[in-house]
């Protein structure tokens, strides 16, 4: 019994230990840091290549074919330049997927995780935060 | 015994329920695609050879963000202060009054704290220029023995006006280490991203010591009792010598930073949420 009750103790510590740092680093940023969702069959509308933000905007279709408009954004030029982008990396008509953080209030907008197009390449965005701050740039 | 084991279980199942959001963070695991900053991209450039004297001349690749220490704890005119600052990190775009959201100027210290990807120094007789890769700014470092001003935005006719980049003077300690004191940073500017004030008591030493040809290291102390109750070390960072001496372009730009908010900073979240 002594024993599990250490144990008990031992592992609610831990979580606590665990948890706590992250509530305080994502605690109510617009977007969900626990889930990318991904989205297939993409269609670029626009490609802003902009300081101090990249912007992908672009068309996804749903099961039923319905069409939303999505805005992702990424890091600076600086940045993603650095993992591979180019100012031409993307072009209105390209077919991609989209991983990305959604907003956690349903509107169609997140934080990019990576990008696939269509011959494989894969544009990945740069870091999300220092100490849980800031991670626009 | 057997009361006591129930309350810890319930208290570890309510910490589980109240953690898989936060749990779940580490699946799928956030992105790091590699190297986003010159530092990195650059890894161990060697010493490079000695440090030349006296001399800081040169292009510098930084962190985008300096590793901060814990800020001394605040006065109660410090706390109420940052209060009023809604960051970045806690509260959605729409939400926050973070002064770079509308791309104000970062000003000092935060610009040596946060967006150090690239600074350089000229020296020039009688003063140093540093030179910032974010939004092409730059300080003046006088070296030639005037004095810091006094009552920087006091009511007096003479009193300077407070500056974003305030008043800065430099001298050398020995053949490699640079000492900067600045005084009469703007209010309107924040500390940190994290929010934390500072007033136009404010006064900032920089001690950039070059340990090597490729490796500069500064050390920030703030000094501001209107805002917290003892002088602190905020950073010990360091930076690496640019070898094709050039760096990014990298501005805030307004017309872009509002058609961010409007495309998707403001759609990100309700204006009335944050934390």
């Amino acid at each position: 019994m002594k024993s599990k009750l250490l144990m008990s103790f031992a592992l609610l510590a831990g979580v606590l230990t665990v948890c706590s740092p992250l509530f305080a680093h994502h605690g109510s940023a617009a977007y969900k840091a626990d889930k990318v969702i991904v989205l297939k069959q993409a269609t670029v509308t626009r490609f802003v290549w902009a300081n101090p933000h990249t912007m992908v905007l672009f068309d996804a279709k749903d099961d039923k074919g319905n069409v939303s408009h999505w805005a992702g954004e990424a890091g600076s030029p600086s940045a993603v330049r650095l993992l591979g982008w180019t100012r031409n990396s993307l072009q209105p008509g390209d077919v991609i997927t989209v991983h990305l953080y959604p907003s956690k209030f349903e509107s169609t907008v997140g934080r990019l995780d990576k990008i696939v197009l269509t011959n494989g390449t894969t544009l990945k965005d740069s870091p999300r935060g220092d100490r849980g701050v800031i991670s626009r740039y | 015994m057997r009361n006591l084991l129930k309350v810890c279980v319930v208290s570890l199942a309510g910490a589980l329920l109240v953690s898989p959001h936060v749990l779940a963070q580490t699946s799928p695991k956030p992105n790091r695609g590699g190297a986003d900053t010159l530092y990195d991209k650059l890894g161990d450039t060697g010493s490079g050879g000695a440090a030349p004297r006296r001399d800081l001349t040169g292009f510098w690749a930084g962190q985008v963000a300096a590793k901060l220490n814990e800020v001394a704890p605040l006065t109660p005119w410090g706390r109420e202060q940052f209060r009023l600052h809604k960051n970045n990190s806690q509260f959605p775009v729409s939400e926050s009054n973070d002064p770079i959201k509308g791309c104000d100027p970062l000003g000092f210290p935060r610009n040596m704290l946060f967006m150090t990807r690239g600074i350089a120094f000229a020296q020039m007789p009688g003063r140093m220029l540093e030179l910032f890769q974010f939004n092409r700014v730059w300080r003046e470092i006088w070296t030639d023995g005037r004095q810091l001003p006094k009552d920087v935005g006091g009511n007096s006719a003479d009193a300077p006006d407070p500056r974003w980049y305030g008043y800065s003077v430099g001298h050398w300690e020995g053949d490699y280490t640079f000492v900067v004191d600045t005084v009469g940073s703007d209010e309107r500017s924040w500390l940190d991203n994290v929010g934390h004030p500072h007033s136009i008591d404010l006064r900032v030493q920089e001690r950039y010591t070059r340990v090597s040809h490729n490796t500069l290291e500064v050390t920030i102390t703030i000094n501001d009792p209107k805002t917290y109750t003892k002088p602190f070390v905020i950073t010990k960072s360091s930076f690496k010598w640019i070898p094709r001496q050039d760096y990014e372009e990298q501005l805030c730009v307004p017309s872009e930073e509002a058609e961010y908010l409007k495309l998707i900073g403001d759609p990100a979240a309700p204006a009335t949420s944050g934390k």
